[in-house]
């Protein structure tokens, strides 16, 4: 007397599972967004900072030379 | 290969085995799913934080460096708007005593090593396995070798590199070896061939030192043997200036060779343009004696243009008072016998910035001229004073002009080598350290047999020193001048408390933080080069300017060949030490030309002292 399955027993958890498997993807996909935003960022961040960096240690070796041309400098021995 | 910095864990999200007792499969991996997306999450924003506190640490790195900077340019526009432009701060024969620049900043070194490993790189390295424990092998292997350098080995393309630059550097070393065996032996026909081209070049140089005077009749060894009568008057200014420091300083470091040297060289073998070319105060004497009025009149006009500018000199002023004092006895008249006569003292005002080189000459000599017996009664005729100085032959042999001189011009000298007389005190009001010095030397050797020969003949009576009363206000910048010089003098000598001496030590003092802080820069940078030198090994830059340096040599050698082969004939005789050390290192055409340029400058110094003598005497 087995009759066939319900339909509706048999569909309901697998559009369920879709569902589901939907929304586990949503997430994912906004993971990946999130983690190549981070990836972005920390490049364009470190690329300006070494940009950044290396004028400062142009300025700094600048300033520097100034520096050492106002002041009175030693004479040798 | 992409290089993988962080992870998110876990990868794979939905892969799961499912217990057979589940029930609910579907659920069970969505749950799973759903945990481990919550995993990823906490990963990623683990890393995010990890990146997020890296970019805080470098970006607070800059800013605070960036404030620093702007500080330091703050007080860097404050000096600057300070800065004298018509004060000369170094002059042309001093600028090659001056140390070298070199920066305090390091050359970032070994940037991919363990120090600057960033921290996810560092957890990604720990999860590694570690080698095998190879270095348990090295006590069995004979040849002393690394074992694990054999399983791994992270220095072995700097040794590779390493190794091919010490290849290069050697054969860059051989070359230049090669190259100077050959210029050894091509050099007796060079040498035989330049002095021809050379003869017009020195002519051109002296003309532009010395003008007309030099050329004439003038005899070198008639200078000599007269410039040792008057110049000790002149030392002995110099060393209330500023000999007794820099002298001291140079004869015993490393100028008292070179000064010997020199003296023979001056006393022996001197041609009138080699002189012209190279010995600056004593090219002036010359000039300076055969100023004949007329040529006074004309460069009284030239003299006061520079009288108006005394305040941006004072230091020439302050130093001319002695030389002044001779000259006026020059101009009174002495000026026509002079052109063979005897140079006078080198031109005091030159020798606040001048060379120290010189000075370190004047230094080894001044001593022997102070030790040397006292002066005799002195004749006060012209005659008597001219005639001794055609006699003398060397310097040593000569005590009979120095007697003259001390006792003739000997008012100014003396006033320097005893108690103090009005000068001094004169130079001590305006806080330059070194006139106190002098005595000290002064008394030291010569005093004791001076006094008492003086004061039975005692001199005809001085002018008395001119005391400029405009020079004094200038005083802070006089001593701004000389102040490495006066420190090192007031290191160095312990003086004879003259008066003043409270406001001197409070200069000097003065002068002397003044100096730290100026030189902190330079004296940082010498601390840091201390610090690098002992990791050599490693020290790529440090390898990099070796390779560098014997490429230019190499290079740079070629070219310098020509010109030292030219230049030679003109430093041979009366090349003074330091300058030997520049000249090598330099270009040469520039050193020439610096001498050249001061020597004129000094030219115009002299004149100037005479006409302000004329003046005074008038």
């Amino acid at each position: 007397m087995s009759g066939p399955p319900q339909p509706n027993s048999i569909q309901k958890p697998i559009q369920q599972d879709w569902a589901n498997r939907e929304y586990v993807e949503v997430i994912t996909c906004s993971i990946k967004k999130i983690s190549d935003f981070l990836n972005s960022f920390d490049t364009s961040c470190r690329s300006r900072l070494a940009t950044l960096n290396e004028k400062l240690t142009q300025l700094e070796r600048r300033v520097e030379y100034i520096e050492a041309r106002i002041v009175k400098g030693q004479t040798l021995d | 290969m992409p290089f993988v910095h962080r992870i998110v864990d876990p990868i794979h999200v939905s892969r799961l085995q499912v217990g057979k007792t589940v029930t609910d499969e579907l659920e069970c991996v969505t749950n799973n799913s759903l945990a481990n997306i919550i995993r990823q999450l906490s990963s990623l924003s683990h890393h995010a934080e990890d990146m997020f506190a890296d970019l805080y640490n470098e970006t607070k790195m800059i800013f605070k460096r960036a404030t620093e900077l702007n500080s330091r340019v703050e007080h860097l526009r404050v000096e600057v708007t300070q800065l004298n432009p018509t004060e000369e701060e170094v002059s042309l024969q001093n600028i090659h005593l001056r140390k070298p620049y070199q920066s305090s900043k390091l050359h970032d070194q070994q940037v991919v090593a363990r120090i600057t490993i960033p921290k996810a790189i560092q957890d990604l390295y720990n999860k590694c396995e570690r080698p095998p424990a190879l270095d348990k092998l090295n006590s069995y292997r004979e040849d002393g070798k690394d074992c694990m350098k054999f399983y791994t080995d992270p220095s072995y393309f700097f040794e590779l590199w390493y190794s091919q630059i010490q290849s290069d550097i050697s054969k860059k070393r051989k070359e230049l070896k090669e190259k100077r065996v050959k210029k050894d032996r091509t050099r007796p026909n060079r040498t035989d061939v330049t002095p021809k081209k050379i003869e017009t070049k020195r002519e051109k140089y002296a003309a532009m030192a010395l003008g007309e005077e030099l050329r004439p009749g003038y005899q070198v060894p008639d200078i000599r043997t007269g410039g040792n009568k008057p110049i000790p008057q002149g030392y002995t200014q110099h060393n209330t200036d500023m000999l007794p420091g820099d002298a001291h300083r140079h004869s015993v470091k490393n100028g008292a060779q070179h000064s010997r040297q020199d003296m023979q060289n001056h006393v022996s073998g001197n041609h009138i343009d080699k002189r012209g070319a190279q010995n600056g105060p004593y090219n002036v004497h010359p000039d300076y004696q055969s100023t004949t009025p007329e040529q006074n009149y004309q460069q009284q006009a030239q003299m006061q243009q520079q009288r108006q500018s005394q305040k941006m000199s004072p230091a020439q002023n302050q130093n001319y008072s002695p030389g002044t004092r001779q000259s006026q006895k020059l101009a009174l008249g002495q000026t026509v016998n002079r052109p063979n006569a005897a140079p006078p003292p080198p031109p005091p005002g030159a020798m606040d910035n001048m060379s120290y080189m010189q000075r370190a000459d004047r230094g080894s000599l001044s001593p022997q001229r102070d030790s040397m017996p006292p002066p005799p009664p002195p004749p006060l005729n012209v005659d008597q004073y001219g005639s001794p100085q055609h006699q003398g032959g060397m310097m040593n042999q000569m005590p009979p002009h120095m007697q003259y001189q001390q006792t003739q011009h000997g008012s100014p000298g003396m006033d320097l080598g005893y108690p103090p007389p009005p000068p001094p005190p004169l130079d001590n009001s305006m806080g330059t350290p070194p006139p106190p010095s002098p005595p000290p030397i002064l008394n030291n050797k010569s005093p004791p047999h001076a006094y008492p020969n003086t004061s039975p003949a005692p001199p005809p009576p001085p002018p008395p020193p001119p005391p400029p009363g405009p020079m004094q206000p200038d005083a802070i910048s006089v001593s701004s001048d000389n102040s490495t010089q006066s420190s090192l003098a007031s290191s160095n000598v312990e003086p004879t408390p003259p008066p003043q001496q409270k406001q001197i030590v409070t200069a000097r003092s003065a002068l002397l933080d003044e100096i730290r802080l100026g030189n902190k820069g330079l004296r940082k940078t010498e601390e840091r080069k201390r610090d690098t030198t002992p990791r050599d090994r490693f020290d790529v830059h440090a390898v990099m300017t070796k390779a560098f340096d014997m490429r230019r040599k190499a290079m740079e050698d070629k070219r310098s060949v020509r010109e030292r082969s030219d230049f030679k004939y003109l430093m041979s005789n009366s090349r003074t030490g330091n300058h030997s050390n520049v000249l090598l290192q330099n270009s040469i055409t520039s050193v020439i030309s610096a001498d050249c340029d001061t020597n004129v400058k000094r030219v115009f110094k002299v004149h100037k002292t005479v006409t302000d003598n004329v003046t005074l005497t008038s």
